[in-house]
């Protein structure tokens, strides 16, 4: 399960619960980090969608990701959009997980040196979630 | 004969949008006018020759839509082959200079233009990046996290200085040569010289990048005309060969891979040599899309000006800048010249025209060709050509 951390509030910017990725999205609001994973060339496809990104077969499960990756790039945003404001400035990671996927987190400690590995958790709004990290200690 | 530029006018990169509400306006299609006169003038041709016209598509705060009907209209323009609005992220200009030379290479029109107006500067912040967090991230998964157009060179900048061992101070001298080449530049936005001192401590907007390593927000206005190679003067500027590069990414893409690596514009630029017929050593003027300081270190690499790793160093001993032995941007780039996103790419070949003309004043490059390369997202589409000097 990842570590539930409450933020409160609208989402900023919200996901669209479609068909093919509602059930990701549902998942995450449980604590759980889940995506289509391909039993054809057995690999994960992140975002969550009913063809397999590497060889484009339709047979595909959900299926839970490792809660852990490394961090490959940071940034810290002052400058945001209208909603984001009040999460400014936002600290925002590309996470590398080992299963293959790259992702985006609200970094929740900064800064986190490039390279080091962080864990996943579950950033809480009123609406949904948005994934979060902070360091692996 | 390949087609060739046989004329080129702009605006001054500057801020011309005006507020809301306001009397006595000058808006875009009076600039665009304007700009049309005096292309069409310097390429010694005539409104009734034009036969196709490819716009760039206009921003959304753009009162006027369906521009360039409205355009075509006003300018007394009546296409034969082709009257088109184009739109492809940051590679927009480049896509309408590319269309405008299909039409003349494929003998659907002996002129085309590729055109277009770009006014922005006054539209509210919130509004430009409201649009611009949907344009450059997938909505569902990315844009959420709130990761504006800008935002994504900072990424690739934390990573690059880690990777490279460098930091602000090497990236800070992109803006710095910037400036100073955007000073030899009349049409350029930014041509107050500033210090390595002054960006760094420039307030942070995307960290690692401050205030003086994004783009201002710009105004401008264009024309490029292309016609049959047979047209031209003897010393007009052909259009040489072009190149295409797509990494398959949306932004960072979703599987980990070396972000910072170009490969879109190395594979762009590599075509459009190959295609051109000219070695990369012969050519004296790289015009290379950099909307910050990191991607025009970035760009630098990938096309193979200097080797990996280096070239924020070497931006730094003054190697890209006017007295180096790599000169890169010489308009000033986006950071000197000014970056109206959609007509960047057009802005390129305009300077590219201006230097193989032998006009670019206290910037001029002894070379006898050009290349310009635009991009779209991260870099992961890229459209380059070259340009050479005919006969
Ligand atoms: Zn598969």
């Amino acid at each position: 399960m990842l570590e539930r951390v409450h933020i409160g509030g609208p989402m900023p910017l919200l996901p669209r619960r479609a068909l093919a990725n509602r059930y990701h999205f549902e998942a995450l609001d449980a604590g759980r980090l889940e995506t289509r994973w391909c039993r054809g060339c057995e690999r994960f496809s992140f975002p969550p969608q009913n063809r397999c990104r590497h060889c484009g077969g339709r047979d595909v499960l959900w299926r839970e990701m490792p809660a852990e990756g490394v961090l490959f790039a940071q940034t810290t945003m002052h400058a945001v959009a209208d909603g984001f404001r009040a999460h400014a400035p936002l600290h925002i990671g590309v996470i590398d997980l080992s299963c293959e996927v790259r992702l985006l987190a609200w970094l929740l400690e900064t800064p986190i040196a490039l390279d080091t590995p962080v864990r996943l958790c579950a950033l809480h709004f009123d609406d949904g979630t948005l994934i979060g990290a902070k360091e692996l200690t | 004969m390949k087609p060739c530029v046989l004329g080129a006018a702009a605006l001054p990169v500057g801020s011309y949008m005006p507020g809301e509400g306001a009397t006595g306006a000058v808006y875009e299609h009076e600039r665009l006018l304007d700009v049309l006169d005096m292309a069409l003038a310097e390429a010694g041709v005539a409104v009734a020759d034009v036969g196709a016209v490819i716009a760039t598509q206009n921003v959304p705060t753009t009162r006027q839509l369906g521009f360039l009907s409205f355009f075509a209209s006003r300018a007394g323009i009546r296409a034969d082959a082709n009257l088109l609005e184009v739109s492809a992220l940051g590679t927009t200009g480049a896509t309408a200079f590319d269309l405008a030379v299909n039409e003349v290479a494929l003998g659907h029109a002996n002129v085309a233009l590729a055109i277009g107006a770009h006014f922005e500067s006054q539209a509210p912040l919130a509004e430009a990046m409201a649009s611009g967090i949907r344009a450059v991230g997938d909505v569902d998964f990315q844009s959420v996290y709130g990761l504006s157009p800008i935002s994504w060179y900072a990424l690739d900048a934390s990573r690059y200085l880690h990777d490279a061992g460098a930091s602000r101070r090497e990236l800070a001298a992109v803006a710095v040569k910037s400036r100073q080449f955007a000073a030899c530049n009349p049409h350029a936005q930014m041509r107050a010289a500033i210090t390595i001192e002054d960006v760094l401590q420039a307030p942070p907007i995307v960290e690692p990048l401050g205030l003086l390593d994004v783009p201002a927000r710009s105004d401008g206005a264009i024309c490029v005309v292309v016609g049959r190679g047979d047209m031209a003067a003897a010393d007009a500027v052909s259009v040489l060969g072009r190149g295409y590069g797509h990494d398959g990414h949306h932004q960072m893409g979703a599987i980990p891979h070396d972000m910072t690596d170009l490969v879109a514009a190395r594979a762009a630029v590599s075509r459009a040599l190959d295609a051109a017929g000219v070695a990369q050593a012969d050519v004296g003027v790289w015009e290379l899309y950099a909307p910050c300081s990191i991607t025009e270190v970035l760009a630098v690499e990938a096309v193979g000006l200097l080797p990996r790793h280096q070239a924020a160093f070497a931006t730094a001993e003054g190697r890209t800048g006017p007295d180096g032995d790599v000169p890169v941007n010489p308009s000033g780039g986006c950071l000197g010249r000014g970056h109206p996103s959609n007509l960047t790419g057009l802005y390129q070949v305009f300077e590219a025209w201006q230097q193989l003309r032998g006009r670019a004043g206290a910037r001029q490059q002894s070379t006898a060709h050009a290349v310009t390369l635009a991009e779209g997202g991260n870099y992961n589409t890229a459209l380059a050509h070259v340009f050479g000097r005919a006969g």
